[in-house]
């Protein structure tokens, strides 16, 4: 019994924090390439789930299928936005360009919690004015060896552990991955060498935001959030990228279950109101033990 | 770092060419401020408080980050920590299961222990949190809003938990009173913002935006002179705490420690121009003025309307809006 319970916590913890890990690796993405704070991360989140509400929905697909068509859309979304924004902030200089990049994607943030909530929230509009996202879908526990397990995290677990391979293989194992690494490393020397890097850019950021999206579909299967969640959960992922260290994408892969996993424990046996605070003391704590993250290299300053 | 000219030579200097004129107009302008109330209905006084309280957090975290270049976003930890130890110890109604009323202290002692509170936090914080560098200090003091936000929804028996506290008045007591004490404290802010950017310490903390590895190397001594900055700005900061919440009479943690009220002031002063005494004013006035009235106008989409704008000029004015051209011609010194 006692097992049991843990091992619900477990995959409970391991799902939120894989959810985090994928939020947070493609803030990491974005930073690592080009130096920027995107404000509105969290906003592509709550656009993909809004995506996949409306697909669940209104073609009646089912949830995991949607993937089909998120991530390539939300793909399309994020190189249109380093094209349109990212690119056009660059031109300044680095240290400029960081705080420019907090207020744009402010800015943008703002006008799509707007616009998602005032699509969502209207009496009589969108899911009959709901005024909020969540996905339902449901399936029969299984059980293994005498173990009740709930499907839909553990397939969606599975989900996400596919995609942190896949991610992991085009990473670590392609050219392509190298070249992403190298950019990452160090933007300059990559350009010197021949890197195409206005190319590798567009296609990081718009592989960064379609995991945003990507997440925000699990996460609403899981949970539900209001329109204006953007923010919070950017900052959330901001949280664990800075834990697992800025620019290192295993650091943001553990930080994001480091996180999971104590929210889940610290929810049920202190109480949800305190896994927040609990994660943001973590945050603090390794910070103040590591001043640079757990696999973060010491740099000597960013922005 | 200093791959362009270093400003120290910007807007913050009177000496320039419209310097009676700027003066004169500025004098103009308290008197204005101090005669307002006499005009305006409750309704445009709450909207001033807002703005004083954005001005003071602006002017106050511009004195820390505007000069120094690290990113405070918790610096609205200091300002919901004035907020809540200033209600806390001038007492009210607490609110939760069982509202109780607290005894508590007139403003005039509460305001002071509230702001040395604030102050012991920074101090409290500098040891620790000034290891940390560029974005992980930023996020880390960010996490510290949440961590305040979180303990101030969690901790009933002092903050009240998510309904707050409800400040008790007495039966003459007008918004205005608490325009009248935000009042000059707004002008202070701005004032002592100039004095830092042309002292000793706002030229360390300059250097120190640039490059702080070779400040240090140079003998400044970089852990005071943050410190000394941080502590002016918590100060600052917390005194905007406690005018709004005297103002507004009732606090709860998403109004004192939302995103709104964390990013906003920051936000603002990027808009108007960090590092320069005037941005921070500048840019608290035109985006409350417009979201002001856009709130006003617009059933739908008021938000949607200032974030592209928001958007739209933080790509035409990097910098912000006082390093435009044709507003720093303004201060050019005479050729």
């Amino acid at each position: 019994m006692l097992l049991d319970l843990h091992l619900t916590l477990i995959i409970a913890g391991l799902l939120l924090g894989g959810i985090y890990a994928m939020i947070s690796f493609g803030l990491t993405l974005t930073f690592g390439i080009s130096r920027i704070l995107n404000v509105a991360h969290g906003d592509f989140l709550v656009l993909g789930s809004v995506m996949g509400l409306m697909l669940v929905f209104n073609i009646g697909l089912n949830p995991f299928a949607t993937l089909l068509v998120i991530v390539p859309f939300f793909f399309l979304i994020g190189m249109a936005f380093e094209r349109g924004l990212i690119r056009t902030i660059l031109k300044q200089s680095p240290e400029k360009a960081l705080a420019t990049s907090i207020v744009v994607t402010a800015g943008l943030s703002m006008a799509i919690e707007d616009s998602t909530s005032f699509f969502l929230g209207q009496s009589g509009g969108y899911f009959g004015g709901l005024g909020y996202i969540s996905i339902p879908y449901n399936l029969p526990p299984i059980n293994i060896a005498g173990f009740y397990i709930p499907t839909i995290r553990l397939l969606s677990l599975i989900f996400i552990i596919i995609i942190a391979v896949l991610l992991y293989l085009l990473i670590s194992k392609t050219y392509f991955g190298k070249i992403i690494r190298a950019t990452i490393q160090d933007r300059e020397t990559a350009i010197i060498l021949g890197a195409n890097v206005n190319r590798i850019s567009t296609i990081t950021i718009g592989l960064g935001i379609s995991l945003a999206a990507v997440s925000g579909l699990f996460f609403a299967m899981i949970t539900s959030f209001s329109p204006f969640a953007g923010l919070g959960l950017t900052v959330k992922a901001l949280t664990i990228v800075v834990l697992g260290g800025l620019g290192s994408l295993i650091g943001s892969l553990v930080g994001g279950l480091i996180i999971g996993l104590i929210e889940s424990y610290v929810s049920f046996y202190i109480g949800t109101e305190w896994a927040p605070t609990a994660s943001i003391l973590i945050l603090i704590l390794i910070l103040l033990v590591k001043p640079s993250g757990l696999f973060g290299k010491r740099e000597s300053r960013i922005g | 770092m200093g791959s362009e000219k270093v400003e120290l030579d910007n807007q913050s200097n009177l000496s320039y060419r419209h310097r009676n004129t700027i003066i004169i107009a500025s004098l103009i302008l308290i008197i204005a401020f101090m005669m307002l109330p006499q005009f305006i209905s409750n309704y445009l006084a709450t909207v001033m408080i807002f703005l004083f309280t954005y001005v003071i957090l602006a002017e106050s975290y511009d004195i820390f980050s505007g000069y120094s270049g690290y990113y405070n976003l918790g610096h609205g930890s200091f300002f919901g920590l004035g907020a809540y130890a200033f209600a806390v110890f001038s007492g009210g109604l607490r609110g939760g299961y069982t509202p109780v009323i607290e005894p508590g202290f007139p403003i005039y002692i509460s305001i002071p222990l509230a702001i040395l509170i604030s102050v012991l936090f920074a101090i409290g914080l500098s040891v620790p949190f000034f290891r940390l560098r560029g974005a992980y200090f930023s996020v880390a003091t960010f996490g510290l809003v949440l961590l305040l936000f979180y303990l101030a929804n969690n901790l009933r028996p002092i903050s009240g938990g998510p309904e707050g506290l409800h400040l008790l008045k007495d039966g003459d007591f007008t918004v205005f009173d608490a325009y009248y004490l935000l009042f000059p404290v707004v002008v202070l802010s701005v004032i002592i913002n100039y004095w830092v950017s042309k002292s000793k310490l706002g030229l360390a903390l300059i250097s120190i935006r640039e490059d702080e590895d070779v400040a240090i190397e140079y003998g400044i001594n970089s852990y005071r002179a943050k410190t000394k900055a941080l502590i002016i700005s918590a100060a600052l900061a917390s005194y905007a705490g406690c005018g709004f919440a005297y103002g507004l009479y009732i606090i709860n943690p998403t109004g004192i420690f939302g995103l709104e009220m964390a990013f906003a002031p920051i936000v603002m002063t990027i808009f108007g121009g960090a590092g320069s005494f005037i941005g921070p004013i500048l840019g608290v006035s035109i985006l409350t003025i417009i979201q002001e009235s856009l709130w006003t106008q617009f059933a739908y989409f008021h938000l949607f309307t200032y974030g592209i704008l928001l958007l739209v000029v933080g790509l035409l004015a990097p910098g912000g809006i006082v390093r435009l051209r044709w507003i720093r011609k303004l201060f050019k010194p005479p050729a």
